[in-house]
């Protein structure tokens, strides 16, 4: 067989990329000073967010496979610290990543095992209850788990022991060192995320995800590739949830409740779920955003779950997706008709108007008086922001609805060359 | 005795309530090859609004008598969401990758969980004003809650229709036949839109059914419904997505099964069925009626 | 030399025979065409051979060893290879990628992750021979979603061909493209299957390039061989002429 004389693909591109993520490194190393303790703290759990988030995308982004249960994952992760402080009496939080690694392996490699046997119908459904089950039983055996109080975690020395966080001033020490600690073990992830996605076995993943049956027919062994990919997917959201713990001062039955695998979920959909850096910036965007909104609302779920459906619908490729490739959302809101880009806006617009008066007056309701704030000012809500939106949005509404039903009757009434409206 | 001819009857009246939930999951996937992960929810909002509705009720001044007429009224304002649903955020995404569609159903199911949260609070609701509406029996030196028995025949009336309807109406042909070929469906006259759009108010129905029903004996609680899907989730592996039998003989099984273990082991319930379907994938990954 | 062999192959699907003990023989080195109307047999008997379909009884014998059993995996280490008639490609990944991985699969290397996939040499230089061979090495890191319709075609027998098979089958491998593109696609599949000398077995409809480009052009109807010989004999044959066109064909 000749070979062609091929020149080497130079390390170029590769090293370039590690060139702009050590300046990224630097840049988040160099902040705590500048944006002080609480901020500090926050990026922390974005940077966890985010590493949770990359694992998971490995499964839905990589695979093909939309996981509804990573939250058990995490949950194990945060668990196994609490069980290691209260029953063996372990401070230390390397111990805690080489006992509590393995085991969030483990359970990863046995949900999976279960989980690709019947592969996408199932799946969503499958890993939901998984972190429904689990969830049922911490709060069920609350003996043992602490049920809604949870389990408390004090804070871990770091480094083999070197680092104590004790006396005065501790917290806010632990909160500047675990920053770095976690900042490091994010650039570790990200290089070894990075590693797997580019490899001959993340080429394979993809293709299982574009095309089970070709693949197969390549001599890929699908179902053992979908159980390292769960695995290995697990695993670095279980490590996220490893690091939260000492950080939380608290591991809560939350962390296993479904809604939390939904923001996980939702973090990989608003960064972008079909390239490698947009679950770590949907991570970190979505603590802050996240953290905004439960101060503001209780029904912050409620939010959660109309942003991703607005996200689902007109940003499928998420933030940086859009980003990235700005023309081609662009050239899809073009293609749009006139009158269903009115009816989307005066939707979007009096769903703004509605999640305004949330924030504003979020109580439980009366959906009278729903209606009456969103419709005008009243005792009980006086900012009059709501209501002009909402009467905004309705005429933007009504607009489209009204070109939409000329145009449906002028194609009715033309003759018959004209095709019939699609469908 | 009387104690087991009780507990088959127990295992019955929640065979008849998970057959609604079950079999309209099975019938939307079946029809619209969609997984609806907001269907557990619609079964706590029929609850909610038919347990809300007869509280109004009973507020003014209604005879329990006429109490009955919400449960249907419930399952019917739950299938009108399904309607509103369908044409608006559901039909976009036929054509796209599945993902879309798993997304847009959970992005329901987290709307509609805290929806029920925002307008009726963190209470429970409850209806019990309907079942005491029913009188008891004795059964051995027993005494049973008639309305039990009620819901029992509800659930075999609800089966019989559902496949009366599918199995010997033109409308049933139609929806077999686009479950089975959407584009040759469609390329015949059907009228693909009408038969998706009404086959998920259909699913729809059973859910808000289900819940509407089961409100008189068990209050509406916040959360009802993800443990329901998970419930439902486990009577279609047994039985087999997407048919009809499958979704009856499942209940049946999960529904005895519980009944036995909520005696033994009440904690770990939902633990002890989630093994079981796990165990079931394992072993037969279409389930007992379902194909490939 | 005898490469492949059924040996009273049959599947039966409800009423209809799909194929009926068929005795099929394919010699070494040989370019075949599978010809017949539609609902022949054709697809079942290389779904049979390939495993997408398993046999109601018969063997399938491959260099003399009884495959007939051997899973999909198996049978494509022991060097069968399709492509689709309906194009099949992981539209996601690039043209390079779809190629190399056929390669990487073949040497055991797709469960590898803690390698780079484009800094593997010999699979790199590998996949650039065969694009180059196929006309796609302009368009090595276009999307395979992104290509014209001829181009995907050339793709799907590609990354087939990347498996270096022994023997290749290819269901319509022309199927969907114009006239002119169905020459070019034809002209590439046969001067590089010839070059590399694996035997090929192509299903196709289009009788001026099964007369064109085939050794042997072997003919089905309703499950059986109704014709087995060169292009010569083929088109000297009545039956032949009678069932495919009403009518005897002109030289």
């Amino acid at each position: 067989m000749m070979k062609a004389d091929v020149s080497r693909v130079s390390y170029r591109s590769e090293l370039a990329l590690l060139a702009t993520g050590a300046v990224a490194l630097v840049i988040l190393a160099l902040l705590p000073p500048y944006i002080g303790l609480y901020q500090t703290q926050l990026l922390t759990y974005g940077l966890i967010a985010a590493i949770a988030a990359l694992g998971f995308n490995l499964l839905l982004g990589y695979t093909g496979l939309l996981s509804f249960g990573h939250s058990a994952f995490f949950g194990i992760g945060a668990y196994t610290i609490a069980f290691l402080l209260r029953d063996l009496n372990i401070h230390m939080m390397e111990a805690y990543m080489a006992i509590g690694l393995p085991i969030v392996a483990l359970a990863s490699a046995l949900f999976g095992y279960i989980s690709v046997r019947h592969t996408r119908i199932f799946f969503g459904i499958l890993t939901l209850s998984l972190s429904q089950v689990l969830y049922s039983l911490a709060l069920k055996l609350f003996w043992v788990t602490g049920g809604t109080d949870g389990l408390r975690v004090a804070r871990p020395s770091l480094l083999f022991g070197l680092i104590e966080f004790t006396g005065a001033g501790s917290f806010q020490r632990f909160i500047g060192t675990y920053y770095y600690y976690v900042l490091g073990v994010f650039a570790i992830c990200v290089v070894l995320m990075w590693v797997i996605v580019h490899s001959p076995f993340g080429k394979a993943l993809q293709a299982i995800r574009d095309n089970e049956t070709r693949a197969a027919f390549l001599g890929i062994r699908i179902r053992r590739s979908r159980l390292i990919a769960f695995t290995i997917s697990g695993t670095f959201t279980g490590l996220a949830g490893l690091l939260w713990a000492p950080l939380n001062g608290l591991a809560t039955p939350d962390v296993l409740y479904w809604p939390f695998s939904g923001e996980i979920v939702f973090t990989a959909v608003l960064g972008g779920f079909r390239n490698f850096t947009g679950p770590i910036v949907g991570g970190i965007v979505f603590t802050y955003l996240k953290t905004y909104a439960v101060a503001t609302t209780p029904y912050w779920q409620l939010l959660l779950g109309e942003v991703l459906v607005v996200l689902v619908i007109m940003l499928p490729t998420g933030i940086v997706g859009t980003l990235a490739h700005p023309g081609a959302t662009l050239r899809s809101l073009a293609r749009t008709s006139i009158d269903l880009s009115l009816r989307s806006i005066g939707v979007l617009v009096m769903l703004a108007a509605f999640n305004w008066w949330l924030i504003l007056y979020g109580r439980a309701g009366d959906l009278r008086e729903v209606a009456e704030c969103l419709v005008a000012t009243a005792d009980r809500c006086t900012s009059a922001g709501p209501p002009i939106l909402m009467w905004t949005g309705f005429a933007i509404l009504a607009l489209g609805l009204i070109l939409q039903m000329r145009g449906l009757r002028a194609r009715a009434g033309a003759p018959m060359k004209s095709p019939a409206p699609a469908e | 005795m009387a104690v087991l001819i009780i507990q088959i009857l127990n295992s019955l009246f929640y065979a008849s309530v998970l057959f609604l939930i079950a079999a309209g999951l099975s019938l939307i996937f079946g029809v619209m090859r969609i997984v609806n992960m907001a269907h557990g929810a619609l079964y706590g909002i029929g609850a909610f609004i038919t347990a809300w509705l007869i509280g109004q009720a009973v507020a003014r001044g209604a005879t329990p008598g006429m109490l009955f007429v919400f449960v249907p009224v419930g399952a019917l304002a739950v299938a009108l969401i399904g309607l509103a649903i369908e044409p608006l955020l559901l039909r976009p995404f036929y054509r796209r990758a599945e993902e879309y569609q798993l997304l847009v159903t959970f992005g329901l199911l987290l709307i509609m969980e805290d929806a029920v949260r925002f307008i009726w609070g963190g209470v429970p609701l409850s209806a019990d004003t309907l079942m005491d509406a029913v009188p008891s029996l004795r059964i051995g030196g027993l005494v049973y809650p008639g309305y039990f028995l009620v819901v029992i025949a509800v659930g075999a009336l609800a089966a019989i229709t559902l496949w009366a309807v599918i199995y010997r109406t033109p409308y049933g042909v139609m929806l077999r036949a686009t479950s089975q070929d959407r584009r040759m469906a469609s390329a015949l006259g059907l009228n693909v839109g009408f038969v998706y759009a009404s086959a998920f108010a259909i699913g729809c129905f059973m859910a808000g059914l289900g819940g509407a029903i089961i409100v008189p004996s068990q209050a509406a609680v916040l959360g009802m419904g993800v443990n329901a899907l998970v419930l439902a989730f486990v009577v279609v592996v047994i039985g087999g997505l997407g048919s009809l039998q499958g979704a009856l003989v499942g209940a049946l099984i999960v529904s005895f099964v519980r009944t036995a273990g909520v005696q033994f082991f009440p904690e770990v319930e939902l633990a002890v069925l989630y093994l079981i379907a796990a165990l079931v994938l394992l072993i037969k990954p279409t389930g007992l009626f379902g194909s490939a | 030399m005898i490469l492949l062999r059924t040996v009273n192959l049959r599947k039966q699907f409800g009423d209809t025979i799909a194929c009926d003990n068929l005795n099929f023989v394919v010699n070494q080195g040989e370019f075949l065409s599978l010809v017949g109307s539609n609902g022949a047999g054709k697809t079942s008997l290389v779904n049979l051979i390939s495993a997408h379909l398993t046999p109601d009884s018969g063997q399938i014998l491959f260099e003399d060893k009884d495959i007939t059993l051997a899973t999909v995996a198996q049978r494509i280490k022991a060097g069968i290879a399709r492509s689709f008639q309906i194009v099949n490609l992981f539209d996601g990944l690039s043209v390079f990628d779809n190629v190399s991985l056929s390669i990487f699969s073949r040497e055991g290397k797709a469960v590898r992750m803690a390698s780079l996939a484009q800094h593997d040499q010999a699979v790199r230089s590998e996949t650039l021979e065969v694009l180059g061979q196929f006309g796609l090495a302009a368009m090595s890191s276009v999307k395979a979603g992104g290509l014209a319709q001829g181009e995907r075609k050339l793709l799907d027998v590609a990354i087939a061909y990347a498996l270096r098979p022994k023997l290749l089958f290819l269901d319509e491998p022309t199927s969907g493209v114009s006239t002119r593109e169905k020459a070019q696609i034809m002209d590439t599949v046969s001067s590089v299957v010839r070059a590399g000398q694996v035997t090929a077995v192509v299903i196709e409809h289009d009788m001026d390039v099964v007369f064109r480009y085939s050794d042997r052009i072997v003919m089905m109807h309703e499950g059986r061989f109704l014709a087995d010989g060169t292009p010569d004999e083929i088109r000297a044959n009545k039956d032949v002429a009678s069932i495919l066109l009403g009518a005897p064909l002109s030289a």
